[in-house]
């Protein structure tokens, strides 16, 4: 993994910032992620690291990084990801696991969805209420990500970052606080 | 970086997963390829032409609902084109056109009624364009 040191944000007080996932992306979608403060891992590392028991919920990581995968080459099209206000979130096909996920709502990655070529990767987990806002295990994850989609939402609306195939081009007055 | 159940998960994914995958991300490609084609990407609109809600509809082009031969002959009747199409070794098939999606090229054929080739196009699917000039390849 390639560290972006040029794009930081001042994150209520926490200091945000991308690195490429260059295991993960192409020469058609790079993937990011984001690392908070001094972490030793990225968001991304740290929902990989989830241990999962459940064959279920397995299986939904099998198909969640099967279609990560595809969009290598597929491109992130914007019908691929699950709007989750102005955030998204992975899968959006869960068709499969439906009737399996008796207990719970089942695995979500939160992300950032920039275009179809570039998507900002955080973190997530088992979702066990129909409003991630009431879930223990998620609920941290989708504020954190709604609150980093809409700074780079408004960062790009003000031409101060830009994601391209060679990656993010900040401008140098980019910092701020929300 | 320190992904160790990527590579793991990826590598240990039954093959059913990964067709089912692969499949299914093919069938919503086709779909919004026809909504967009045939609806100006409206939801609205298809919901409409099915008589069902947007929400419905919503379901059946993203993946949440698993797609039956009755949802994509509903959906294939709506859009006046075919979705998917059927390997078969048959004599009497008839594909107007199939097809071929992988990670390096995308191969599209036209084949007439009986099997016989009428045209195909490879296409580049990194670059997004044509393998050469005239975007059509030799027959192997």
């Amino acid at each position: 993994m390639v560290p972006i040191l040029q794009l930081t944000l001042k994150l209520s007080f926490l200091i945000v910032s991308f690195e490429d996932i260059t295991e993960l992306s192409s020469e058609l979608v790079r993937f990011y992620s984001v690392k908070l403060g001094s972490d030793s891992l990225c968001e991304f590392e740290k929902f990989d690291a989830l241990e999962l028991i459940e064959s279920g919920h397995l299986e939904e990581r099998s198909i969640l990084y099967t279609v990560l995968d595809e969009m290598t080459w597929r491109g992130a099209k914007r019908y691929f990801f699950k709007p989750e206000g102005a955030a998204s979130a992975l899968p959006r096909i869960t068709a499969l696991q439906a009737d399996k996920n008796l207990h719970d709502f089942g695995l979500r990655l939160y992300c950032v969805w920039i275009n179809e070529n570039a998507v900002v990767l955080l973190n997530g987990g088992i979702k066990t209420t129909h409003n991630p806002l009431q879930c223990p295990n998620v609920k941290d994850h989708f504020r954190r990500a709604l609150r980093i989609a809409q700074k780079i939402d408004r960062a790009l609306k003000d031409d101060l970052i830009a994601f391209s195939k060679n990656g993010v081009r900040v401008d140098e007055s980019f910092e701020f606080d929300i | 970086m320190l992904l160790k159940n990527y590579h793991k998960t990826l590598a240990e994914t039954p093959e059913d997963i990964k067709v089912y995958v692969r499949d299914t991300m093919h069938i919503l490609e086709r779909l919004n390829e026809l909504l967009d084609k045939k609806f100006d990407g409206k939801q609205k609109l298809l919901a409409q032409k099915l008589g069902k809600s947007e929400a419905e509809v919503s379901k059946m082009l993203n993946g949440v609902q698993n797609f039956t031969v009755r949802t994509l002959s509903k959906l294939s009747a709506a859009f006046g084109e075919p979705i998917i199409a059927v390997c078969t070794e048959q004599d009497h098939a008839n594909f107007e056109q199939v097809k071929i999606a992988g990670p390096d090229v995308r191969l599209c054929m036209h084949v007439k009624q009986g099997g016989e080739l009428k045209e195909q196009n490879y296409i580049s699917s990194h670059s997004l364009s044509p393998s050469n000039s005239d975007g059509k390849g030799e027959f192997a």
